[in-house]
């Protein structure tokens, strides 16, 4: 199979009802969506409307009520605990609003972090987080716990770290949002360049004009339904 | 990994993982303080006990229960014969430190000058063979044990508890304090009783046969293995204070010729028992075992049976029993205390990092890997408090012991050092390691578990 030919994720009548007391909320209603691989896929809309619960359905960390969902070719949804685990730390990498780096670990160990959960080897593990850093930018802070790295330091780390297990897709919830916007753009700029070289597909949700312009797809998302989706033409 | 980012969250809160620490340290030195004082407390009165009754004991077969002042029906006739053949086993011998015969009788002993008189418990010795008993020291207690008072006096000398010379009037002569002499009925104007005419003769006869030793001098009489009064005119060398009053009234020592020609007269001389004592307790179940041998083989002739120091002596077994469900007590106290301490710590470190675990799980790691880490701190606590728990018992354990602290223990009669044995008791340090270990990990088990069970959006989300 031809992998950069699969879609990244495919969903199918997608439903997710969140009860919050005794009131029902219908976050996601129906959804049928195809992610590109190889692709940098914004998802937007308003708040409250759904993208956060779709990007985390998407990225194994929520299971749907209801509809069918395939990352890079598995269904996800027979999957269990462990395997879900299992299949987040080989194929999927995260980029969090608030960077959700370990204040314990030094940058180098957070990006360390997700080949031990693989069981990469010591010495490959040395060669492939030193390449990261450098490649963020930050070989220079190996040593840094996050609580003496900028935020836009931090975002960096989590980007390498997201990437450093070679996963198939990355998942970046409002990466720019506790950033100003120079250091916003920059981290979109990172993204991008590090979504052409890696060869991963990088959903990012977000409702940030600099992350719309720079995705190659953008999924509008409004009260829990797709209202449009823009794919741009590969070359 | 999972190691590093326990030791580093714990050192992340600092004051949080000092404070369960001091927990977990105040448990350790108070179990290994306790259990030390307790440890030397049983040392002690087994100590006391093997001394003086050996570790084994052969009797004549039912003593123990129905012979006990029964001397008559109730000794051992070829005795002599029974300690060389303990003597000469190959499989005993290794093991053996002393082997001595000591008679037991129970008499009526009288100071007819004064016209006193009370029954009491007379045991005949043999004073080489109950000095050596008295040179056990096992468990390395400080100082050199006192010879028996017997030690180099005349054959009819006797030792007496002081609550005998308190009542036989001797207090004056052998120099005993708080001892003043009651108002008698003599002195209200009574009349003592009079001895017996044909026992006054006897008295008479015995005491022409002895050194005169008239300020000390008391009769004890018994019934002889024929069944006939007889009496002994012995010189009382000492009183010594029996620490319980109950045997201090009736405690008459002397020695073990002496009381053999007082019960057999004439006859061969019999003894109640013969006193085993092995280099080593834990020798006793072997030595035991090998004796029962015997007594069913070459010295099958005598209905002869085994009784152990723990047998003959149920004060200590009582007494054990006692500090062991305190100690218990204390120990379960401080295990819960710890498991409650603990869990707080662990719950708390849950709920402050669940952010934390919301992302660990989200890029792979499994929920048996967030129960382990916050296991992992758990037991951390525990090595690095009981250990540290462990030096800090140490230390005051050599503090006590070098402070010049006295007390008396149960059972005795002077006043010893207050003395705690935590060096060189590897068993308890090693026991409580593990014990408060393995409640650490309990207690972090919970939280750990309900960490591991989070949802991982709802995690995310604990920002």
């Amino acid at each position: 199979m031809d992998l950069g030919q699969q879609p990244a994720a495919v969903l199918r009548n997608v439903a997710k009802t969140y009860r919050v007391e005794s009131v029902e909320i219908q976050a996601l209603r129906g959804l049928d969506l195809e992610i590109r691989s190889n692709c940098l896929t914004a998802i937007a809309g308003p708040s409250g409307s759904g993208k956060t619960t779709l990007l985390n359905i998407v990225g194994c960390i929520d299971r749907a009520d209801q509809g069918e969902l395939e990352v890079s070719g598995t269904a996800v949804g027979a999957l269990c605990d462990d395997a879900l685990s299992d299949f987040r730390a080989t194929h999927l990498g995260f980029v969090f609003q608030s960077f959700n780096l370990i204040p314990v670990l030094t940058a180098y160990e957070n990006v360390e972090y997700p080949l031990t959960l693989t069981n990469v080897p010591a010495a490959q593990r040395r060669t492939r987080v030193s390449e990261m850093l450098e490649a963020v930018g930050l070989a220079s802070h190996a040593q840094h716990r996050p609580g003496q790295l900028s935020g836009g330091q931090q975002q960096r780390v989590a980007i390498a770290r997201a990437l450093a297990a070679a996963p198939r897709m990355v998942l970046a919830d409002e990466p720019t949002a506790n950033l100003d916007s120079q250091t916003g753009a920059a981290i979109i700029e990172l993204m991008r360049r590090m979504q052409q070289e890696h060869a991963v597909s990088i959903v990012i949700c977000s409702h940030d004009p600099q992350v719309i312009a720079a995705a190659d797809d953008m999924v509008l998302i409004r009260d829990g339904r797709i209202e449009a989706v823009r794919r741009e033409v590969r070359s | 990994m999972t190691w590093a980012l326990a030791v580093r969250n714990l050192a992340r809160n600092r004051r949080r993982s000092l404070t369960t620490l001091a927990a977990i340290v105040v448990g350790t030195v108070a179990i290994l303080l306790f259990g030390g004082y307790t440890r030397n407390i049983r040392y002690g009165l087994q100590m006391g006990f093997v001394r003086s009754s050996g570790h084994l004991q052969v009797q004549h077969k039912d003593y123990f229960l129905y012979g006990s002042g029964n001397p008559a029906a109730y000794g051992i006739a070829d005795y002599r014969h029974v300690m060389e053949v303990i003597r000469a086993d190959r499989v005993l011998a290794p093991m053996l430190t002393v082997v001595t015969p000591t008679l037991q009788l129970g008499g009526i002993a009288g100071n007819f000058d004064a016209g006193v008189s009370r029954t009491v418990i007379a045991t005949g010795t043999d004073v080489d063979g109950q000095n050596e008993l008295r040179q056990w020291n096992d468990y390395g207690f400080a100082g050199t044990p006192r010879p028996l008072a017997l030690t180099g006096t005349a054959a009819n000398a006797a030792v007496v508890g002081e609550g005998v010379a308190r009542v036989l009037q001797l207090c004056g002569a052998l120099g005993l304090r708080r001892c003043a002499a009651p108002v008698s009925d003599t002195q209200r104007g009574g009349v003592a009783p009079a001895l017996p005419p044909d026992l006054a003769s006897l008295s008479a006869a015995e005491a022409a046969a002895g050194p005169p030793h008239k300020d000390t001098r008391i009769e004890l009489l018994a019934a002889t293995a024929r069944g006939a009064p007889n009496v002994a005119s012995l010189s009382v060398v000492k009183a010594e204070s029996q620490a319980v009053k109950e045997l201090d009234d009736v405690y008459v020592a002397l020695h073990l010729a002496q009381a053999q020609r007082l019960i057999y007269g004439g006859d061969p001389p019999q003894v109640t028992a013969i006193v085993i004592q092995l280099h080593h307790t834990w020798q006793i179940p072997a030595a035991r075992a090998r004796l029962e041998q015997l007594l069913a083989t070459a010295l099958q002739r005598e209905p002869l049976e085994v009784q152990d120091y723990e047998t003959l002596n149920p004060y200590y077994g009582q007494t054990i029993g006692f500090f062991a469900a305190i100690f218990g007590f204390i120990s379960i106290l401080i295990g819960v205390i710890v498991l409650f301490t603990v869990g707080n710590t662990m719950s708390m470190a849950v709920f402050e990092r669940t952010p934390e675990i919301g992302t660990l799980r989200a890029i792979g790691l499994r929920r048996s890997g967030i129960r382990k880490m916050f296991m992992a701190e758990g037991m951390l606590l525990g090595l690095a408090g009981s250990l540290l728990g462990i030096l800090v018992a140490l230390l005051l354990a050599f503090l006590i012991n070098h402070g010049g602290i006295t007390w008396t223990p149960p059972g005795r009669v002077d006043a010893v050092p207050l003395t705690v044995r935590v060096w060189g008791e590897p068993g308890p340090m090693i026991g409580v390691v593990l014990a408060l270990t393995l409640v650490t990990i309990a207690s972090s088990w919970v939280p750990a578990r309900r960490g591991a069970r989070i949802n991982i959006v709802a995690a995310l989300r604990h920002a």
